[in-house]
């Protein structure tokens, strides 16, 4: 695979261009990268509204059918529904845990098993969320797909 | 699928070989062929009913140890109960559920620890996964 950079200072905005023959698994793996890197999600915090950069959001959860955003250390709502966001970010590391939360996998730094039969995961920030029993297998391939 | 036979399979070994333990001690009746294959069929609707069960506390976000290990444990009492009963096994009284209590609870308990070490097992994998990461 060759790669190709242009430095120019007269460029305004970055452009990611592939040209490629099939597109196979590795090349779909590096463009969901691309795509989290590129894409954001738009927030709201004391009335403002502002895009967050898709690697930096922690997960997003419901509660009282409000979503909100979890970054490292704050909170936004979001205006959108979490089944549209699930859509919205199938093939990146985001992945459905529970009922009410869409985790990013890559903040994911240890999992522990519990009794009751769940999984808790521990994020970048030590903050932990629980992974529901329904959801345990989907969330294994996540990281089995990184092999 | 694979979760409901893996509980299958592990309460279903469990029992026989409670089953044959507590026959020799004249507790429950002798191993019969009959018996073998009514086990088995409690077996897979304990399990069926647990997979259902699961759906449903995650559906109402129940995450209690408690209200699960009781959910659990009503539905193994349930099958085995109501089964036994179709099935001869034993009569249909409240007496019945004393004596099928002492193969019961070790049964539930060897199937939740088998259960807890799959998970284990899973988290265990993820975590490596994790570290081949970083």
């Amino acid at each position: 695979m060759k790669i190709l950079v242009e430095q120019s200072l007269d460029c305004k905005e970055t452009e990611i261009k592939i040209t490629c023959g099939l597109m196979d698994e590795r090349l779909k793996r590096i463009i969901e990268q691309i795509r989290l890197f590129s894409f954001s999600v738009t927030a709201k915090k004391d009335g403002v509204t502002l895009p967050i950069a898709l690697e930096n959001i922690y997960y997003f959860d419901t509660v009282d059918n409000k979503t909100f955003v979890y970054v490292e250390r704050d909170v936004y709502r979001c205006d959108k529904k979490l089944y549209e966001l699930e859509a919205q970010l199938v093939d990146t590391p985001f992945i459905r845990i529970s009922k009410n939360c869409i985790l990013n996998t890559s903040v994911v730094t240890f999992v522990r098993a519990q009794l009751s039969g769940r999984l808790e995961a521990t994020l970048n920030n030590d903050e932990k969320v629980i992974i529901s029993k329904h959801y345990i297998k989907d969330f294994r391939e996540k990281f089995e797909q990184r092999r | 699928m694979k979760k409901i036979l893996i509980i299958t399979c592990s309460s279903f070994t469990a029992i026989v070989l409670l089953f044959a333990l507590f026959s020799t001690f004249d507790i429950v009746p002798e191993l019969s062929k009959s018996i073998v294959f009514q086990l088995f069929t409690m077996s897979m609707s304990i399990a069926l009913l647990m997979f259902i069960s699961e759906r449903a506390e995650d559906k109402l976000d129940i995450s209690s140890l408690t209200v699960d290990a009781l959910i659990r444990m009503l539905i193994c009492y349930i099958v085995v109960f109501v089964e036994g009963s179709l099935f001869r096994m034993f009569p249909f009284s409240w007496k019945a559920i004393a004596s099928i209590s002492p193969v019961l609870i070790p049964t539930f308990v060897i199937t939740y620890v088998i259960g807890y070490f799959t998970i284990v097992d899973c988290a265990n994998k993820i975590n490596k996964s994790i570290k081949r990461k970083y």
